[in-house]
């Protein structure tokens, strides 16, 4: 019982954390009511046994990746009210066409499957172990490739944000 | 599944803390009259030379990135780390590669100077 309290504490807050964020005239209180959303995602993954990544939720999301979000805001120099100047219909109109269609997908995705029965989870479900032991094995091709993928990040940034002739 | 309460009290110990510092400073701060100077921020009893949320350079930004890309890293070794026992050879050269291909990156970073601060 008490999971399913905490599920639904963490959904609900999650769910009012998000609309908060996009209805923010500020874009740093956004940013930060995206944390608190965040955080609850990261509690939703610790109640469905996914430890691991709940942790890296908390130090990769709400950690470095916020961070990254409040450099790009105050990196263009957001002002508050500049974003709810942005009144272009059709922009809104194809973000609420995007969001359905994710939403008709993920229903097409989960359908068929009870959501409130899960299958059984072995004991070392989730844990870091267990995750190393697959990604180091089985999964080892994506793992390189997820490697050049950040090493293209890198030379990525360095090269838009670097200087005329280094 | 592992007890997450000591999670909880630290996060419950955090909301204390605030909320007693917010509610103390609330109930015993004196009430008096807001004014202009008393709103702004405090730089050294200067009036503020520029308003905040200016541009900055990019430089911070880079730094930000690339702390980003080896963190990431981190945490897929991380794993990697806790299994080590078990994985053998295989897994130590799959690591040992993964950690090559990103070392590139950081001779790359090095080379361009993405760690001077110019």
């Amino acid at each position: 019982m008490p999971v399913q309290v905490l599920f639904y504490l963490f959904a609900c807050v999650s769910v009012i954390a998000a609309f908060l964020t996009i209805t923010r005239k500020n874009p740093v209180i956004s940013a930060v009511w995206l944390v608190v959303c965040l955080f609850c995602v990261a509690g939703i993954y610790l109640l469905l046994g996914a430890y691991f990544v709940a942790a890296v939720q908390v130090i990769v999301y709400a950690g470095a990746v916020l961070m990254l979000f409040l450099f790009v805001i105050m990196m263009l120099n957001l002002r508050t009210g500049i974003v709810g100047q942005m009144r272009n219909l059709g922009i809104k109109l194809l973000g609420v066409l995007i969001a359905l269609l994710v939403f008709v997908q993920l229903r097409l995705a989960f359908k068929g499957v009870s959501l409130l029965t899960g299958p059984e989870l072995s004991a070392d479900f989730g844990q870091a172990a267990s995750l190393g032991k697959l990604l180091f094995s089985e999964y080892v091709y994506p793992l390189e490739v997820i490697a050049v993928l950040l090493l293209v990040a890198v030379v990525g940034a360095l090269v838009l944000t670097g200087k005329e002739s280094a | 599944m592992p007890s997450y309460l000591p999670i909880l009290l630290t996060f419950l110990a955090a909301a204390f803390m605030v909320g007693a510092a917010l509610g103390l400073s609330a109930l015993i701060s004196p009430r008096t009259r807001m004014t202009e100077e008393k709103q702004m921020p405090f730089e050294c009893g200067n009036r503020p030379f520029e308003e905040p949320g200016k541009r900055f350079p990019v430089h911070f930004y880079t730094v930000a990135i690339l702390f980003i890309v080896f963190d990431i890293e981190v945490v897929f070794l991380y794993p990697w780390a806790a299994a080590f026992g078990e994985l053998g050879k295989y897994g130590f050269f799959a690591a040992m590669f993964f950690v090559a291909v990103l070392f590139f990156g950081l001779v790359y970073e090095w080379a361009r100077g993405g760690l001077e601060w110019h």
